[in-house]
């Protein structure tokens, strides 16, 4: 290994060359490494985060460290070992050794060219590697532009649906309106008012001309009673006379009789008398007989006042009057249905009323409920804004990545995320965002009253 | 009938405020920005309250306030404050400005309503 390396184990060698080797070997790659450091800090931690940046860093300061310190180490003890055997051998030996004439200068030039050029193909290897991070971070832009139009495209989606549902509600509610209007005004016009109040007079009068009518009828069934009365009396009267008349005949057929036996008693002298005598008695039984054909007759009138007139006059009356009364039903009814029919319009009325009344709360509620969407459009907003930070941060650490010779200002990303916490507007917004970071905490700035009057 | 100069760069908000607004029998001006408000209230307009959003672009709902108690007439005007901002620091600031009162979005319509009759009586 120490002839790999160019050293020589006989020659000894002075305290200043083993410091100057561990020099070289130590602190040369330092600081290469450092400057490879701080750009692998600078590309990293932003992506990956602090921690496994530090973890990987520490592990590899470590790695190298004890890498180069090995060899330091071994560098200095094959160098004491060579002082010690060199010493051993000029006791031995009193002389200068063949090969011992190499002065190590040349050898520890060896070992610093072999440790530089490792060093220089670690840092080729780590600046490629830089290079396609550098690659990956130059394509954020195009995946922060596809993201922020995403957002611009749902902002302005979710406005259209609000407005649309807007729109509906808002028509709803007009129809809800004026179906309420046209109803109240249907219920309380001036012209329904004045028919309805026509109709009820119409129905009373009605009602009071069937009652005349009924008592007109039971007026004329006296009045026909009365009259059959009358006529019965009047020939019973006449049967009277009849029967005086019949009298007068018989009486007079008697005094006929009386006068022919007078006259026979008279003789010669009594026959013009007994001639009289016999042409009363042919008058009394004419007269008797037309008494009995006018006693028939007035019989036969009787009947049919008795039979005939009588009960067509009831009959007619009776008819009368069950039609006044099944008249006087029926405009009852009607009434009575018009009655329920205005009843019922006045409870329909009502009822929805009192419906519309309950739907216009949830109408009312639903168009305060689009609020959510202006509520939305300002976090995506905010969204938007805080990935064109990230945009802009990662081109920053970009171009510092690509050209190290530039002294460009990153900066934190620690300290744009502080920006974007200060652009919050929204209490849910900046508690989410502590409770992101572990501060699960309201903040005290944002518990005021939701509505203030001052 | 009493108008309502309602000022916000959200359609949406304009409309939902607007209907519960239109629903309570008030009449209802609208503007989508700060300056087309303070033109609007420069060219006549003179309503019995301000509802008004606190970001709105170049001419924000503070500056707003400032700009309306300066005009001649509007120094008691009502104007409150409609907005998703929670801190107390503008709500402070708002208030120094000159408005009348606080609202946070979402608010109810009830709420708003309760509230426009405090500050607008007959309304």
């Amino acid at each position: 290994m120490a002839s790999h390396v160019g050293l020589s184990l006989t020659r000894p060698y002075s305290i200043r060359r083993i410091l100057l080797t561990g020099m070289v070997v130590g602190l040369i790659p330092a600081g290469v490494a450092a400057p490879l450091w701080d750009t692998f800090i600078a590309l990293a931690v932003g992506p990956l985060g602090m921690a496994p940046v530090v973890a990987t860093g520490m592990a590899l300061i470590v790695v190298v460290t004890a890498g180069f310190a090995c060899l330091g180490l071994y560098g200095a003890v094959s160098m004491g070992w060579a002082n010690r055997r060199a010493a051993k051998g000029s006791l031995a030996n009193k002389g200068p050794q063949p090969g011992a004439a190499e002065f190590p200068t040349t050898r520890v030039p060896n070992l610093v060219r072999e440790i530089l050029s490792e060093t220089v193909r670690n840092f080729s290897i780590i600046f490629s590697k830089t290079w396609q991070v550098a690659d990956q971070l130059q394509k954020y832009h195009s995946f922060t532009e596809v993201m922020r139009g995403q957002m611009d495209g749902i902002a302005d989606e979710t406005e259209q649906a609000a407005v649309d549902i807007l729109s509906r509600l808002q028509a709803v509610d007009q129809s809800i309106t004026d179906m309420l209007a046209f109803l109240e005004q249907s219920g309380t016009s001036t012209r329904v008012v004045t028919i309805i109040d026509r109709t009820e007079s119409q129905m009373a009068e009605n009602r009071r001309l069937i009652g005349e009518f009924l008592e007109q009828g039971q007026k004329d069934e006296d009045d026909s009673r009365q009259h059959m009365t009358g006529i019965k009396h009047r020939i019973q009267c006449l049967n009277s006379v009849v029967q005086t008349i019949r009298d007068l005949a018989h009486q007079t057929n008697m005094l006929a009789f009386n006068a022919t036996i007078e006259a026979e008693h008279a003789g010669q002298y009594g026959k013009g008398f007994a001639i009289v005598a016999s042409e009363v008695k042919a008058l009394a039984r004419q007269s008797d007989k037309a008494a009995i054909d006018i006693y028939k007759g007035i019989e036969q009138l009787q009947a049919t006042i008795d039979t005939g007139l009588t009960a067509m006059v009831t009959e007619r009356i009776e008819r009368q009057r069950l039609g006044l009364e099944s008249i006087a039903q029926t405009v009852s009814e009607l009434t009575d249905n018009l009655e329920k029919i205005i009843s019922h319009q006045r409870d329909v009325l009502a009822k929805v009323q009192v419906e519309s009344e309950q739907i216009a709360t949830p109408i009312m509620e639903l168009i305060g409920s689009v609020q959510f969407q202006d509520i939305t459009r300002q976090q995506l907003q905010h969204v938007a804004a805080a990935l064109q930070t990230l945009d802009e941060h990662t081109a920053l650490v970009n171009e510092a990545m690509r050209n190290f010779s530039r002294d460009l200002s990153i900066g934190s990303i620690d300290e744009k995320i502080a920006l974007i916490f200060d652009s919050y507007v929204m209490a849910q917004q900046r508690n989410r965002h502590r409770a992101v970071g572990g501060d699960g905490r309201d903040s005290e700035e944002d518990r005021g009253q939701a509505i203030e009057l001052f | 009938m009493k108008t309502v100069f309602l000022v916000d760069d959200s359609a949406t908000m304009l409309m939902s405020m607007e209907g519960i607004l239109t629903k309570a029998g008030l009449d209802v001006k609208k503007a989508q920005s700060g300056e087309a408000a303070f033109d609007t209230l420069k060219g006549g307009l003179k309503p019995a309250l301000i509802i008004t959003d606190l970001y709105m672009g170049a001419m924000n709902g503070i500056d707003l306030i400032k700009a309306v108690r300066k005009l001649p007439g509007f120094q008691f005007l009502p104007i409150l404050m409609l907005t998703t901002e929670s801190q107390q620091a503008k709500r402070a600031e708002a208030k120094a400005a000159g408005a009348t009162g606080w609202l946070v979005k979402p608010v109810a319509p009830a709420s708003l309503l309760q509230v426009v009759r405090q500050v607008i009586p007959g309304a």
